[in-house]
């Protein structure tokens, strides 16, 4: 199915994506955000005249979110896409009562470029696609051109007929496929609630050369390697917090969202992905690493397969597709939708998304320092993890909107006793008290 | 180089304590040089109160809660007092059920459609009819909803559609807008009047409505004549001074 939003006037959004502004609220921002570090401060009306020139090349993504009376649609964007002044806090909300709605931003701060996207949009595969199309479209004006642009979409060039594609819908809902199981409670993070409109992100990046080669050592891939790690760090938090005297809720269950383009080979820009659940259940007794990454290296193989995400798959289609739901006003969808949402949200403990790594033209990858990648804020998970990998630096980004930097401590300290150097940046203010363990997250947050 | 003595990861020169275990940064001599600030400051956007969108969306979840909690509770009521000792029947709660229920409905399209007048009338219509056939269909003495539930309902609904196409189209508004209020309520309360005599007697007959149309059309054409009678820009003051 084609978005042909320049011939109807209208498109409707994909799967995934009719979701996110039906739950969207100032908690659930729905934002995701990757950001390049350039070598130097770039000039902001550069940048502007760059993401003129770049837009057009993309029209499924210059538009915004508009209410109708079953689904929300995407129309033409009626405004332009202004550069912003970046936020300490990454992932804001956009505001509902602003008359524009266009579900992206792109901000600047000193070296570093960012883009924020709805995840009514897109995935990361999609908004990664656009910052690169950016940044070489900039570096043009900036007077670096190319050779050889590779994949990256360039002004002018043509759009393919299958980048707007919604391709969930190439898969059409099957009666017959059993729904995928309904799972318990899982263990969450037990810091309270940040104030509204603050986001903790903690970024650490460590040479990308020496975390494959501990990953090959273990016969593991980096991605494995990495949620192995995450899950011992939940472990150890989930043994502070019993060592209390209280009750873990439940199992520790990792979401990993798996990009499906390779696995269906489609070409779109939209969103196109699907989560699956990992899960580690420290109620039995502590885990060993050994037994942690051979857990996940067996289920990562076994359960990533064309079946199961077929079944996830069609378990999200069924509320799409049932007359009864079809036919609810939005108004009514919106309130279901979010006590699903909610219920979602307590079968999981965090999630870890890998973009994996990204790949400039040869003349600009010396102008860019890293990549950075930020997940959206989640008041169920309260706290997510996204990794990503330019030349020699992974860049591990933890989003937290919950008292506490327990998580992220534990995690960075076992890669730092794998003998991984790490490297840490945070946007938290110096003023704010930090905690090890989550013993204090029940206490004052002052020091 | 700055390095967290307790989990060793590195950190900018110029942090004084670890952001990960809150363990102090010794500062080295000759180690003052401030590094590039990783993110700004100010935070134009942060906020710490909720938006407008979200207070209208709490507020909604407080009163659907209020309106639909009694429901299970008329329900039990009366499940287990009516149909003798036994119990096991339904009957008086199906009627106050209903119409919390379409409370509910008018509270939920109110709450997410205020800003579109058209759609909240069209919803608002379709709700009473569905209100007006339920209470009808649950009274079993009179069967009113087609002969005159119906009608009266959708002669409001022309009215309001109508009325508000007129304000909208209208390029300049002041005291026209009363007088369409005025015309719209005059017409509404003859149309009522014929159709509850259409329905006890039969024919149409205007009785009351025919006295209150009297008191209104006049005050609707003054405000017409004010409007569009008198010249733009009229300065009251001048015009009456004494």
């Amino acid at each position: 199915m084609k978005l042909e939003i320049n011939e109807k006037g209208w498109s409707r959004l994909d799967n995934v994506g009719n979701l996110f502004p039906a739950v969207q609220s100032d908690r659930i921002t729905g934002l995701f955000r990757l950001s390049a570090i350039l070598d130097h401060e770039p000039l902001k009306g550069l940048v502007q005249e760059a993401l003129d020139r770049i837009l057009p090349r993309f029209p499924y993504f210059n538009v915004e979110v508009v209410e109708n009376l079953f689904w929300h649609t995407f129309v033409p964007a009626r405004h332009p896409l202004l550069v912003l002044p970046d936020s300490a806090n990454p992932n804001l909300p956009l505001s509902r009562d602003a008359p524009s709605r266009h579900p992206m931003r792109v901000r600047l701060y000193k070296t570093r470029l960012s883009i924020e996207f709805h995840h009514a949009l897109t995935d990361g595969t999609g908004a990664l696609t656009f910052l690169r199309a950016l940044l070489a479209e900039y570096f043009y004006l900036y007077g670096i051109d190319c050779a050889d642009y590779g994949d990256i979409p360039r002004p002018g060039s043509a759009v393919h007929p299958h980048e707007a594609e919604d391709s969930y819908a190439t898969l059409p809902y099957d009666p017959d496929i059993p729904l995928p199981p309904t799972r318990s409670r899982a263990f969450q993070h037990p810091g309270r609630m940040l104030p509204r409109g603050q986001y903790r992100a903690t970024l650490g990046f460590v040479p990308l050369d020496l975390a494959l080669a501990r990953a090959k050592e273990r016969g593991l891939t980096l991605t494995e390697f990495l949620i192995g790690v995450l899950f011992l760090a939940w472990q150890e938090v989930f043994f502070q917090v019993k060592a209390q005297g209280k009750k873990p809720s439940g199992p520790l269950r990792l979401y990993i969202p798996i990009n499906l383009r390779k696995l269906y080979e489609s070409k779109t820009l939209l969103n196109f992905f699907m989560t699956i659940p990992l899960e580690l259940d420290p109620r039995l007794g502590e885990w060993s690493p050994e037994e942690v990454f051979e857990k996940v290296h067996h289920f990562m193989q076994i359960e990533v397969n064309a079946r199961s995400i077929r079944q996830q798959i069609n378990g999200n289609l069924r509320g799409v597709v049932l007359p009864l739901v079809r036919l609810l006003p939005l108004v009514l969808k919106k309130l279901f939708l979010r006590m699903f949402y909610h219920v979602g949200e307590k079968e999981q403990t965090s999630a870890l998304s890998n973009m994996g790594a990204v790949r400039m033209p040869r003349e600009i990858e010396p102008h860019i320092h890293r990549f950075e990648f930020l997940p959206p804020p989640s008041p169920g998970t309260r706290i997510a993890a996204s990794v990503i990998s330019f030349r020699n630096v992974l860049s591990i980004g933890f989003g937290r909107i919950a008292e506490g930097a327990f998580v992220e401590a534990a995690f960075f300290r076992r890669l730092r006793e794998y003998g991984l150097p790490v490297k840490i940046e945070t946007n938290t203010p110096k003023e704010e008290s930090w905690r090890s363990a989550p013993v204090a997250a029940s206490s004052s947050t002052t020091t | 180089m700055a390095f967290c003595p307790r989990c060793g990861v590195q950190l900018d020169n110029d942090v004084r304590f670890c952001p990960l275990d809150g363990t102090p940064i010794p500062l080295l001599e000759g180690d003052s040089t401030q590094t590039l600030a990783p993110w700004p400051a100010a935070d134009p956007l942060a906020k710490k109160y909720l938006s407008a969108a979200e207070v209208r969306d709490r507020v909604l979840i407080i009163l659907s809660g209020l309106i639909l909690l009694p429901i299970f509770i008329v329900l039990a009521v009366d499940f287990y007092t009516t149909g003798g000792s036994e119990g096991g029947s339904l009957s008086w709660s199906l009627t106050v059920s209903w119409i919390l229920i379409c409370s509910f409905l008018y509270l939920l399209f109110g709450f997410n459609l205020y800003h579109a007048f058209l759609p909240v009338t069209l919803s608002y219509v379709g709700i009473t009819a569905a209100l007006l056939i339920g209470l009808d269909f649950l009274d079993v003495h009179e069967d009113w909803f087609f002969n005159l539930g119906l009608p009266i309902l959708l002669a409001l609904g022309i009215i309001l559609v109508m009325n508000y196409l007129f304000i909208l189209k209208t390029r300049r508004k002041g005291y026209n807008v009363f007088g369409s209020i005025t015309v719209s309520i005059a017409v509404f309360l003859l149309t009522l009047d014929a159709l509850i005599m259409v329905y006890l007697r039969g024919r149409i007959l205007f009785s009351w409505s025919l006295l209150t149309s009297f008191a209104l059309f006049p005050i609707a054409l003054y405000f017409f004549l004010l409007h569009y009678g008198l010249r733009r820009n009229l300065d009251l003051g001048r015009t009456f001074h004494f």
